[in-house]
């Protein structure tokens, strides 16, 4: 089992950041759409993606709402996170195979409700997949 | 800038036509203790300011936060 990061409240400035970076491969998909139950044939289906605009299965959205997760849970604030609120937008499709950098970044800290507002993105080289932003409980 | 109504609507999901001074977690299905310190969070984050704890308790209504906010010197 990895081993969680611990940063305190006190401990965190706006600016400061983490990334990830993660090859979705097929396998994840699949477990993915196994654990949601989302087996929509657009991301598990080769032959039917081959009739879509993607030519090609994508991975779930919610599979790099979750990848955000590991790494607010995991790096950044870290064992102390209850994450309260996410928000994201997907831009682009992320297709099997591809390597996506996720990054965090601290944009508030509020010590008065102990709420650390973070900006997530995640990237494809230079091309931007998907933006979004959290809003996570960093507890004593 | 938003205007602090347009936090109380996003946050505490208050219709804008509805949104009174006098409104407390009493009046608001959706004003809870979760909803509530996500509300406060942005609004430090939104105007810059940083409230301190006893602050934060010591509002009871809408009215309140605003006074807190005007009392910074933030048109709210």
């Amino acid at each position: 089992m990895s081993t969680a990061l611990d940063h305190a409240l006190e401990t965190l400035t706006p600016g400061q950041s983490a990334s990830l970076t993660v090859v979705v491969s097929e396998d994840m998909v699949r477990e993915f759409a196994r654990v949601s139950g989302d087996e929509n044939p657009l991301h598990v289906d080769p032959e039917y993606a081959a009739t879509t605009q993607f030519r090609t299965p994508i991975a779930h959205g919610m599979l790099t709402g979750a990848l955000f997760s590991r790494i607010i849970g995991m790096q950044l604030p870290g064992k102390r996170s209850l994450l309260m609120k996410e928000t994201l937008e997907f831009l682009e499709p992320v297709f099997y195979g591809d390597e996506i950098e996720f990054a965090v970044s601290i944009e508030h800290v509020s010590q008065a409700t102990r709420i650390a507002t973070l900006v997530l993105t995640a990237k494809r080289g230079d091309t931007l997949l998907t933006r979004g932003s959290a809003s996570v409980l960093v507890r004593e | 800038m938003k205007r602090l109504n347009d936090l109380i609507v996003e946050f505490l999901h208050i219709p804008e036509e509805r949104i009174a001074d006098r409104l407390t977690p009493a009046d608001v299905p959706d004003w809870d203790s979760m909803n509530y310190l996500l509300f406060i969070a942005e609004v430090e984050k939104e105007y810059g300011v940083t409230l301190t704890m006893d602050e934060v308790l010591g509002t009871t209504s809408l009215g309140d936060v605003r006074a807190l906010l005007v009392s910074r010197n933030i048109d709210a």
